[in-house]
């Protein structure tokens, strides 16, 4: 098959359909959130033992207790019983993935976060699950978006809460949408 | 003479001086590529962060670097000076994103020890507050945070490393 030449009307339609491509889904604009909406994000993610060793090792992070296994076993009593524990950078990143789809998929941007703890300690081999609330709703100081402040959970396969955060986010009004 | 050392990284709690600030060694460049595997890899939605075509829509240059990996850089090139000896990291305060991070930016870190106290709990250890800020090539802060950490005393760890 030859391509048609520049300019050609096929192109130029081709060219259009990628330019009005649905990238984002149309459910989690602003306008779609309200103050006390509880949403149990529906997807869990195992943390495997080697990727938890490598995005650790991405990022320069140091500590030991996290990828010496040797160092954990000379000592359980002070290391989480003989386990390395997972970052808790990554930690945020995964749960924050979890949430994604959900709550910022369509954000302009990340704005904050605050009063982040991390509550229980996270293994390879446990799975992470995630839990965002509403707990408040702005304006922006642009027309095209708001600000959502959501209460992030992050919990493992025991239901126990390893993370709680709160968070920021500069969310898009659904385009169209009178401000 | 030659000698065999064995250097011990990362400070104790004792170690630590409130006011005092320390710049990070090393600085990161994060690559395109990278950026876009740590979003997807860590199932970020937003494909801000990994759709050039989606990004330039929204105005920017080409696409950001996810804010989670630009912190979590920022947060890896500090621990050697703040918690390469620690037991825990308890949390984070007061996180800002306050400039985008773009492929071929170069990452630099620096901290402040804003306060420390022993724990109340258990005599071995202490908590240490600090102020992280990440900062770009130019000198420019893109993000900040506050952190607590949990760190081993010299007293009662410093023999075993």
């Amino acid at each position: 098959m030859i391509d048609p030449p520049e300019g050609a009307p096929e192109v130029e339609r081709a060219a259009a359909r990628i330019a009005t491509w649905p990238t984002t889904r149309r459910d989690n604009y602003f306008e779609d959130f309200a103050e006390g909406d509880v949403i149990v994000h529906p997807r869990g993610r195992t943390i495997g033992e080697s990727e938890q060793m490598a995005l650790t090792n991405l990022v320069l992070n140091t500590a030991q207790l996290h990828f010496n296994q040797a160092l954990c076993d000379g000592d359980p009593k002070t290391y989480f019983g003989g386990r390395r524990v997972v970052f808790g950078g990554l930690v945020l990143a995964f749960v924050c993935g979890l949430a994604s789809e959900e709550t910022t998929e369509n954000a302009l941007a990340e704005l904050s976060f605050d009063e982040g703890r991390h509550q229980a300690p996270v293994f390879a081999g446990d799975t992470l699950f995630a839990e965002s609330t509403v707990l408040e709703k702005r304006p922006a100081d642009r027309p095209d978006a708001g600000i959502v402040k959501f209460r992030l959970l992050g919990k493992n396969q025991r239901g126990e809460i390893v993370l709680t955060i709160d968070r920021e986010v500069l969310v898009q009004r659904r385009p169209g949408a009178a401000p | 003479m030659p000698q065999r050392r064995t250097p011990v990284r990362g400070r104790y709690y004792e170690d630590f001086v409130v006011g005092e600030r320390y710049r990070h060694h090393w600085g990161r460049t994060i690559t395109e590529g990278e950026a876009a595997l740590f979003s997807t890899w860590t199932m970020n939605a937003n494909p801000l962060y990994f759709n050039r075509v989606y990004a330039r829509s929204l105005g920017h240059p080409t696409a950001p670097v996810n804010p989670l990996l630009a912190m979590n850089v920022v947060f890896g090139l500090s621990v050697e000076d703040l918690s390469e000896q620690a037991l825990a990291h308890l949390g984070y305060w007061a996180m800002r994103f306050r400039a985008p991070v773009y492929p071929g930016d170069t990452l630099f870190s620096e901290s402040e020890v804003l306060d420390k106290r022993p724990s109340e709990s258990k005599a071995d250890r202490g908590i240490v507050h600090v102020r992280t800020t990440g900062l770009n090539q130019d000198g420019r802060r893109v993000l900040d945070y506050e952190r607590r950490i949990l760190v081993k005393k010299r007293e009662a760890y410093g023999a075993r490393s």
